[in-house]
């Protein structure tokens, strides 16, 4: 024992690496394992906090959205697109653009245009509301046959996360 | 003040790696546990921080909860605008079509379309002519398919008319 005291010194560096191995390896499974975890924690935070900031812009707006205001908004949308077929409707938009003497489904026939009538029958249904599109026309024998679009379009169901941002509403 | 150095006539190979080692390891030691109480402390602040805003969030998500009717008529409003701006961006300007038609001499009249031959009749020739000249200005392929005179001051004109100028 008494010939080993000298190099008792050496029990101390040989002690900090072990220290070192043993609490890097044993106690945290290593140090890369130590980074990822660090690093996935440190993702997570950065997540919650943008979550936190795009849900904190999101309730100033709807708090600062008059609720009734956008009701309207939504009424008069539903006026130029509505939420169901109307095709009693369309009828009516027709008969209000010129001499109807036939209806069928989409395709309408206006008695006796000539091509100036048409042009400005055209016009009145392009400032149509509920949308009208002409898919396509015929001119000729003292009537016009029209196969027209009338728009429409269900409310679609929503399902929206709480932290996905509001959409502009600058318009 | 301790010295920690050996004495002079201490000093040889042996010593000096001893001392080394000794000074070495107290070093890295001492960094170690540096890096260890870096390690753990930045471990409690994102610990701290990650609880802190998960109590945030929900609390966020009770509040917006009752706004979700209206965030639900907000996004309602942007999708249906969408649609309505898609629609008038894509459906044919048949109106201005038939515009460009309706440019023609006052003597020429328009019969019938079908969306690709117009059917004209006009008092002369060049009236038709020049009929199929101005339709030129608005249309690529413009071509008078049959020209036919009928009595002495009547011709009847089939001009195909085929992608329009944007």
């Amino acid at each position: 024992m008494k010939n080993l005291r000298p190099y008792l010194w050496v029990l101390y560096p040989v002690l900090v690496f072990l220290i070192i191995l043993i609490s890097l390896t044993w106690f945290a499974g290593g140090a890369g394992e130590i980074i990822n975890t660090i690093s996935a924690k440190n993702e997570k935070v950065q997540t919650e906090l943008n979550k936190r900031n795009n849900m904190q812009t999101k309730l100033a707006i709807l708090k600062g959205l008059n609720k009734k205001t956008q009701l309207d908004k939504l009424k008069d949308l539903s006026l130029t697109l509505p939420i169901n077929n109307q095709l009693w409707v369309l009828l009516s938009e027709m008969k209000s653009v010129g001499t109807v003497s036939g209806f069928r489904n989409t395709t309408v026939e206006f008695v006796s245009p000539n091509s100036d009538e048409l042009q400005t029958i055209l016009e009145k249904i392009d400032a149509l509301k509920p949308l009208v599109s002409v898919k396509s026309l015929q001119l000729g024998s003292g009537k016009a046959k029209l196969e027209v679009i009338n728009h429409w379009e269900a409310l679609p169901k929503l399902t929206v996360a709480l932290e996905e941002p509001l959409p502009n509403l600058t318009k | 003040m301790i010295n920690l150095l050996p004495k002079k006539e201490e000093i040889n190979t042996v010593n000096i790696v001893k001392h080394w080692l000794v000074l070495g390891s107290s070093v890295i030691l001492a960094i170690y546990l540096v890096v260890v109480a870096g390690v753990l402390g930045y471990w409690t602040y994102l610990s701290f921080q990650d609880s802190s805003l998960t109590a945030e969030v929900a609390k966020l998500s009770t509040e917006i909860n009752k706004f979700a009717s209206l965030e639900a008529t907000v996004r309602q409003i942007d999708l249906r605008q969408k649609s309505i701006d898609k629609i008038l961006k894509t459906r044919k300007p048949v109106a201005k079509t038939v515009a460009k038609i309706n440019i023609r001499p006052s003597s020429v009249s328009i019969l019938g379309w079908d969306g690709t031959i117009i059917t004209t009749i006009g008092q002369n020739s060049t009236d038709i002519e020049e009929y199929s000249n101005l339709l030129k200005k608005s249309f690529d392929n413009v071509v008078i398919d049959s020209l036919t005179q009928k009595g002495s001051s009547n011709w009847d004109a089939g001009i195909i008319v085929k992608n329009e100028k944007p």
